[in-house]
């Protein structure tokens, strides 16, 4: 298993690198962490004839307070972000999704912007990018734009990004949150074995004005369950509604069951797809909301 | 073939080499500078045996290229030992325990969990499984690796 010959350059500058798949005419591809690109390499699943590494490039190196927002650069390690204290205290859903990645040994290379343009439908950031509503800041030859996580993906492993495209940063969104109001979050999934792909994964947070016992925003997510990370606006909003959130949990997952249409593999049906869903997001409800009950204020 | 020369200081040697961009790390290791340490199982990331420290943290040597670590520091299992003769800590432990019986993943094995001992110098049973979780052993059933780690953070492996 060995890939296909390839050029290989390692640009200073985003300019550079764009220049460089300028000139490779859609056959270059840019590799940060590569842990998924490695394997598409060396089973031949791609064969560009140029690869632009991108990870002596300062500028990307970094993840960034940009007022109320996280900016995670191309080349930050999911490692990184996992044992960043900046993460765990304003992206916690982030935090929780973070150990499901990969192997602890492929998250000190794999990248959360990686992940994020891989676009895998079992993937765990991409979910976390969309429940959260992140940016994605591109450059091109044509200059600089950005796109709406929840614009991005478009299907299996297809994304709003073009070959001659790189992928700068993802911005997520982190205001402070209201006084008097808590966040809890919980991120579920379930393999066949420890660290595989999963086959469904849950995400929940829930923002808890504690003292009126009111839900002033949540978010509500599933992967593997479709082609692109599932988004449960409807969801959201009837746990938004309700007076006595916990009560509608139960409903809310059997909704989401309802809403899915999953894919059957050879590790499992549509059906039991769609159970381990409302399962994963029952748990995932509850147990964000006894976090945001017990969780510290957060600034 | 696009080749390139590369600077890698291997088990705290400098080697120069040119080699072509396609070569992984792995393949670099044990055709060109002869360590057959690393081993090579499944070439795509997901059975460990060939994982060693680049720059201190433990990866997979089969999903990065050579041409990828030029300038870095890498460490295989060849350099665990401070002599080339003797065991490390944890190598010892595997021993004691019966942490291996064909010992294919062996080398990966142990570059995780040293790496493992030196961030968290006494980890629980769950801290261990989940650091290992990413290189797969068919010969032990996994439970002598954890007690080989445990005995070797008891001995002070991680200091």
């Amino acid at each position: 298993m060995k890939p296909v010959d390839f050029r290989y350059v390692r640009p200073l500058t985003a300019a550079e690198a764009i220049g460089a798949l300028a000139g490779a005419s859609g056959e270059g591809t840019i590799i940060a962490g590569g842990q998924s690109l490695g394997p598409m390499l060396n089973m031949r699943l791609v064969a560009p004839s140029l690869i632009v590494d991108v990870n002596a490039i300062p500028e990307l190196r970094t993840i960034d307070e940009t007022g109320q927002a996280l900016r995670f650069g191309a080349t930050v390690r999911q490692r990184e972000a996992e044992r960043s204290a900046l993460v765990a205290r304003r992206l916690p859903l982030m935090r929780d999704a973070l150990p499901h990645v990969g192997h602890a040994q492929t998250r000190n290379r794999g990248t959360v912007v990686g992940s994020i343009v891989h676009a895998h439908p079992a993937a765990e950031l991409p979910l976390v990018a969309v429940c959260l509503d992140a940016v994605v800041e591109i450059a091109g030859p044509a200059g600089s734009r950005e796109v709406a996580a929840t614009d991005f993906y478009r299907g299996y492993y297809e994304v709003a990004l073009s070959a001659d495209e790189l992928a700068l940063a993802v911005r997520f969104p982190a205001p402070a949150l209201p006084s008097g109001v808590r966040r809890g979050t919980a991120f579920l999934e379930m393999s066949r074995r420890e660290s595989d792909f999963a086959l469904v994964g849950a995400a929940a947070q829930i923002d808890l004005d504690v003292r009126a016992r009111r839900v002033t925003d949540v978010r509500l997510g599933l992967l593997g369950v479709a082609e692109t990370p599932f988004r449960f606006r409807a969801g959201e909003a009837l746990v938004r509604a309700a007076s006595d959130p916990p009560a509608v949990f139960a409903r809310t997952a059997r909704a989401a069951a309802d809403a899915i249409d999953p894919d059957a593999d050879l590790h499992a049906t549509a059906d039991y797809r769609r159970a381990v869903a409302a399962t994963l997001l029952e748990r995932a409800l509850h147990a964000a909301w006894l976090h945001a009950l017990v969780a510290e204020p957060r600034a | 073939m696009s080749a390139y020369p590369v600077a890698i200081t291997v088990n705290g040697k400098r080697v120069e080499r040119t080699v072509p961009a396609r070569r992984s790390l792995a393949d670099f290791l044990r055709d060109d500078l002869h360590l057959t340490g690393t081993h090579v199982g499944c070439e795509h990331g997901i059975c460990g045996a060939c994982t060693v420290h680049v720059n201190g943290v433990p990866v997979r040597s089969c999903i990065l290229y050579a041409v990828q670590a030029d300038g870095a520091e890498v460490t295989t299992v060849e350099g665990l030992s401070p002599d080339g003769t003797t065991l490390s800590p944890l190598q010892d432990a595997f021993v004691e325990c019966h942490g291996l019986q064909c010992g294919f993943c062996t080398p990966g094995m142990l570059m995780a969990a040293t790496a493992l001992l030196r961030e968290v110098p006494h980890p629980t049973d769950a801290e261990i499984r989940d650091e290992l979780a990413g290189n797969i052993c068919r010969c032990t059933g996994y439970q002598q690796i954890v007690e080989a780690v445990q005995l070797a953070a008891r001995a002070g492996a991680g200091r």
